[in-house]
Parts: structure tokens; C-alpha cells; sequence
């Protein structure tokens, strides 16, 4: 029973009730992206915060969102980072496509399929920050701040590379 | 074949003293003043390059002028209007972008030339900044007068573009920065014993707030961050080094230096390492931080000194200790360590792998736990591949597996990646999760294979 509970968890598809703890979750995870010193902004919808990365001296851009509200699987407290590297108007990508990206391995991460409400497919790259042991007010120092650094900064790296190399010079964000 | 003689153009025969000097001129929307701010400008050895009307104004007309000054190394554009201020610029090219050209040299050009407009443009991917003087009267008295104020504008921002220091402990080039009393004190100090302030950085973020000096005498940059809590003085260094290499490079810096941090980043294939010592605002004095930068030279000395260090192993294998401290029940297949979990409430079993492998990147170490949800010599249709890629998860995610040399079939996994300093508590969860999942979607893929995984 408590296994079925934690997987249950694991996965998100179904709609979840809000949590009392996520405004908590959400002061906190802001407090740790302020240690960090990188710049970034409340996205449009609020849900998450996102950061703007200059690649090949500005020629190219790569956005990064950070998911405002937690994930919760088990006792833990997580929020993913992820980048659309690929967009495809109203079709999935082909299966040739899927093969070749899905079967990337990076040193953590994995990619994965987005449909949006317009029906629009992306393909996304993700990383997930296990923020349980976060302080409620962050240190530059911190180690949990300067992973949550370094994993923005590879979400963005992999994100820039991999669009570059479905997309060309067509830079998606 | 017939040779014909080449006719020869009437101007080149023509005595030299019927050529009219101002011919440029001729047709021009030009004022009388114009004309006489012109010819005491041709007087002054300043040459026309060019002379047209511009079409494009709007109210009355105008005239652009374009001139070399009398040593032939300044270019100066004119622009005369008719109904409006005329304009006198001279430009410069700079390393800015546009916006950051206006952000550098914008505040600090009005405070010291009021009478000067800082006009930037980009043309082909370069930046010019233009110092600009606005004249309602363009008689030849205020267009000598202006001339001569661009001329010290330019000038000015030459010395700025170029990090010449303003006049010794003038801090206006640090406005822009929330500089506590000890840290001007510091800046004061450091340009009275040669440091040239090279670039003062003033974005909103903490991080990108820093001065970037020139020692005296030196081919290296130091770098000053700036918050109301602390000062942080930092040198990089960059190394062919592997990361690892780096990494164990930098290792007794902290024993060897106490007070100063090292860290390596890979800034895209290029390993850099930087040195930093950190001074709390009570501790930003003069003195201190004079010793910091020399401190930070000697941490960059050794650096460069220290024999390239064989490339350090990964961290072996932490979560395995880990797990082995744990009491949980596994075998050890060599590179993987192999869980069997028994769910009695599906009463189905499912197998969880732990990667001995630890993949690095900056400060992150992890090592993968994994479960196999499809495993078959059958390639996963498109459909499959579309839906189960499109499953969300809070933790972790799905990676397709094509056949290679060790494995013949088709594979997805589950994984998580896991630091590898995750207390034993937290690897327990994280196997739970992995291996419930990893059944959960093998039973969704293949309900009729039975319970293979």
C-alpha cells in the first residue's frame, strides 16, 4: 500500500489538490535561485521562474524554467528544471526523431514529450532538484544552492546543444 | 587591328585654377551662416569628404557634411538643418553592445559634458558611440566651440572604453554600485597604488556587480564583486586540465591559502579555475585586501605550478557504500548493483540497478538508479514511444535504450539520478520509487508478458 502511494506520487498526470506547504516550497526554492545570482523572472502564468542563457557570445538564446510548485513523491520535495529543444507545429515528432533523442543519455536528465492545450508538440529536456533539505533562507555558499546553479547551467547546456543539432540555426527557445 | 586613342576626360585637362573648391556645395539647402561656419572650417585645414542633402527631414531641410580633421585622423559629421538644431558628432567605436554602450558611457559622459549627447549605433555588428553637440545658432564661432567639446568627449570616452582610470579618487565610474563606505575606501586605495579600473559591471543581480582592475605591471585581470555584505576578489586561471584534473589541482588550495576557495568550471569544453577570497565589509580595508589579491597570486602561482595531477578517479562509487551500510539485500553484477523488490500488495517483483559510475558536472556528482520497464528484441512503436515518453514524473525520468554490443533488445528504463552523497534513508526512497515505477510501467507497456522485469 505505502508503495502504490509513493509511485502514485512519482507520477503526475492526474490533477493535484493544492498543497498548504507549496507557498512555503515556492519562498524557499526563490530564496535559493536569489543565492545563486543568476537573473530571472516570475514567467507570465506564475508557475514558474524563469532564466534566460546567452550561448555563442549571444548568438544564440536558451530559456530555462524552473517549476514553481513542488513535486512531492514520497517525504521528498523536488522541482524540475527543463528547456524545449525541439517544436513541432501539430504533429509529434517523427518516429525516426523520437528515437534519436529519446535514447540520448546525458550524466542526469532525460528527455521527454510535451502537448500543449493548442495542441502544439514539443520535445523537452528535464532535471529534477531535490530541494527536501532546502533552508528557508539561502546562502550563496550552500551546497543545495550551488547545485541548483550548476543544474540550471547543464539543463541549459544540454537544451542549446541539442537544439542546435535538430534545429540549426532556427534557435528555439 | 586599328588602335583608337583614349579620349581623356575634360576635368583632368582642365587648369587647375578653374576648379571651384566648393563645387560640393553648390545646391545645397545650406543657411548663410552654414556657409560661413563651412569656410572657416576648410580655413581651420579641416577637408569635406562628403556633402549631401538628406532627403529624410521632415520639417525644412538639411545638409550632412563629413570632414577630416587637419591631421586627417579624426572623421566629424555636420548635419545642418534649416528649421531645426543643427549637430555636430564625432564617434568612436566600441566593444559594447548598444544598449551596454549606452548603460557604460551614458551617465558618466552627461555628468562630465552636459552640453554632449550620447548618440550609440551598431552597423555590421560593431558599435559606435557618437558625441554629439546640438546648436540652435550653427554660426562658425559655436561650431569651433563645438567641435572642440566633441573632441574632449571623445576623448573621455576613449579613456573609459579603454580602462583609463578617472582622476585618482574620483568613484563616479563606481555610481552605479551599492558601495559601502570601507569598499570606496578599498577603491581609492587600490587606484592610489597603480590599479586601473578596467570595466565597472552594474547589473541588478548580485553576481554580475563587479569592477574588473588592472594591476600595476601585470597581464592578469582581478575581479571585484560587490554586495553591501562582503567583498569577493577573485583570479581564474585557465587550464587544458580535465575536469577531474582541475578539480584535483585546486585540492590544497584551502590547507595551503586558508580563507580562499577554489572552484572549477567547464565553460563549455574550456576548464577554468577560479581562486576567491571572500572580506566581510568589517574586514574591507585597504590593507586586507591589498594582501587577499597578493594572496591570490600566490594560489594562482601554485596553481600553475603544481604538476598536472594524473586524472583524478571519480569519487568511487559513494552509493554503493552507501548501500552496502544499509542492510538491503543486493548483488554485485560489476558495474551495477542489482536489488530484487518484492511488492506484495501487486504481489509482483521488480528489479532496481544502481550504476557504479559517478558522471560529474561542476559541483553535481551522481550515480544513476534504474529500472527496466521494456525490454524486447521488438523496436517500441511510434505510439508507444509518443505515449509513455509524454508520462510526467516528480523525480527522474525515462531514457530509450537501442541495441549495442552488450545487449540485444530494446530497452526504456527508469531512472533517477542520485547524488552521491544521499544519506542511506534517501537511497532507500529513491529505490523505492525507481523499482514501483519501473513495474508500474512495465505492467502498462506489456500487461499480456507477465512480470518479466
Amino acid at each position: 500500500m505505502i508503495l502504490t502511494l509513493l509511485c502514485a506520487a512519482l507520477m503526475i498526470g492526474s490533477p493535484q489538490t493544492p498543497r498548504p506547504d507549496d507557498d512555503a516550497a515556492k519562498a524557499r526554492l526563490k530564496s535559493a535561485l536569489d543565492a545563486t545570482g543568476l537573473k530571472y523572472e516570475a514567467s507570465a502564468s506564475g508557475l514558474s521562474f524563469t532564466l534566460m542563457f546567452d550561448h555563442e557570445g549571444g548568438k544564440r538564446k536558451q530559456k530555462i524554467y524552473l517549476a514553481v510548485k513542488p513535486g512531492t513523491p514520497s517525504s521528498l520535495k523536488t522541482h524540475m528544471i527543463y528547456t524545449t529543444v525541439w517544436l513541432g507545429k501539430d504533429a509529434p515528432p517523427d518516429e525516426a526523431l523520437m528515437r534519436k533523442i529519446l535514447g540520448r543519455t546525458k550524466k542526469l536528465g532525460s528527455f521527454y514529450l510535451f502537448k500543449d492545450a493548442k495542441g502544439i508538440w514539443v520535445i523537452r529536456f528535464r532535471v529534477h532538484f531535490d530541494a527536501t533539505n532546502l533552508k528557508e533562507t539561502s546562502a550563496s555558499d550552500d551546497n543545495l544552492v550551488i547545485n541548483l546553479k550548476d543544474m540550471i547551467y547543464f539543463v541549459s547546456q544540454v537544451g542549446d546543444e541539442t537544439d542546435k543539432d535538430l534545429n540549426g540555426d532556427n534557435d528555439i527557445r | 587591328m586599328m588602335l583608337l586613342p583614349i579620349p581623356i576626360p575634360i576635368a583632368l585637362i582642365c587648369p587647375a585654377y578653374l576648379i571651384d573648391d566648393d563645387a560640393d556645395l553648390k545646391g545645397m539647402p545650406l543657411a548663410s551662416i552654414h556657409k560661413e561656419a563651412l569656410a572657416a572650417l576648410k580655413k581651420a585645414g579641416y577637408k569635406r569628404t562628403r556633402v549631401e542633402e538628406n532627403d529624410l527631414t521632415i520639417i525644412g531641410s538639411a545638409t550632412e557634411v563629413d570632414l577630416l580633421s587637419p591631421d586627417g585622423k579624426e572623421k566629424i559629421s555636420l548635419k545642418f538643418n534649416t528649421e531645426d538644431d543643427s549637430t555636430v558628432d564625432r564617434e568612436i567605436l566600441v566593444p559594447e553592445t548598444k544598449a551596454a554602450a549606452y548603460a557604460r558611457y551614458g551617465s558618466q559622459l552627461k555628468a562630465k559634458f552636459p552640453n554632449v549627447v550620447l548618440v550609440c549605433y551598431a552597423v555590421n555588428g560593431k558599435t559606435y558611440a557618437v558625441a554629439r553637440v546640438e546648436l540652435s545658432e550653427a554660426s562658425p564661432k559655436n561650431v569651433m566651440e563645438a567641435l572642440a567639446e566633441t573632441k574632449r568627449a571623445i576623448a573621455f570616452l576613449e579613456q573609459t572604453r579603454d580602462g583609463v582610470s578617472a582622476p585618482k579618487g574620483d568613484l563616479s565610474d563606481l555610481e552605479a554600485l551599492p558601495l559601502t563606505a570601507n569598499q570606496k575606501a578599498v577603491f581609492v586605495a587600490l587606484e592610489k597604488s597603480g590599479y586601473r579600473r578596467v570595466r565597472v559591471t552594474a547589473e541588478p543581480n548580485e553576481e554580475q556587480r563587479y569592477v574588473t582592475l588592472d594591476p600595476p605591471g601585470s597581464d592578469f585581470k582581478v575581479f571585484v564583486y560587490v554586495s553591501p555584505r562582503r567583498m569577493r576578489l577573485q583570479r581564474s586561471l585557465d587550464v587544458t586540465d580535465t575536469e577531474n584534473q582541475a578539480t584535483a589541482r585546486t585540492r590544497p588550495i584551502p590547507e595551503k591559502f586558508p580563507g580562499m576557495t577554489a572552484r572549477v568550471y567547464d565553460l563549455l569544453g574550456r576548464i577554468s579555475i577560479t581562486l576567491e577570497v571572500a572580506l566581510s565589509d568589517s574586514e574591507t580595508t585597504p590593507t586586507r585586501t591589498l594582501d587577499a589579491i597578493a594572496a591570490l597570486g600566490r594560489g594562482i602561482a601554485f596553481l600553475k605550478d603544481a604538476p598536472l595531477p594524473p586524472p583524478a578517479p571519480a569519487p568511487t562509487d559513494p552509493v554503493g557504500k552507501t548501500l552496502q551500510a544499509s542492510k538491503l539485500i543486493y548483488t554485485d553484477i560489476g558495474n551495477f548493483y542489482k536489488l530484487k523488490f518484492d511488492n506484495s500488495n501487486t504481489k509482483r517483483s521488480q528489479y532496481a540497478y544502481v550504476r557504479k559510475d559517478v558522471y560529474s558536472y561542476n559541483s553535481l556528482n551522481v550515480q544513476e538508479i534504474y529500472s527496466l520497464c521494456y525490454d524486447s528484441p521488438d523496436a517500441p512503436s511510434a505510439a508507444l514511444l509518443e505515449k509513455t515518453f509524454q508520462k510526467g514524473f516528480s523525480l527522474g525520468g525515462l531514457v530509450l535504450e537501442a541495441p549495442s554490443e552488450t545487449q540485444k533488445n530494446w530497452r526504456i528504463r527508469f531512472k533517477i539520478d542520485a547524488p552521491t552523497d544521499l544519506p542511506q534513508a534517501t537511497l532507500k526512497t529513491y529505490l523505492q520509487l525507481v523499482q514501483g515505477t519501473g513495474d508500474e510501467i512495465e505492467k502498462e507497456l506489456t500487461p499480456d508478458k507477465g512480470d518479466i522485469l
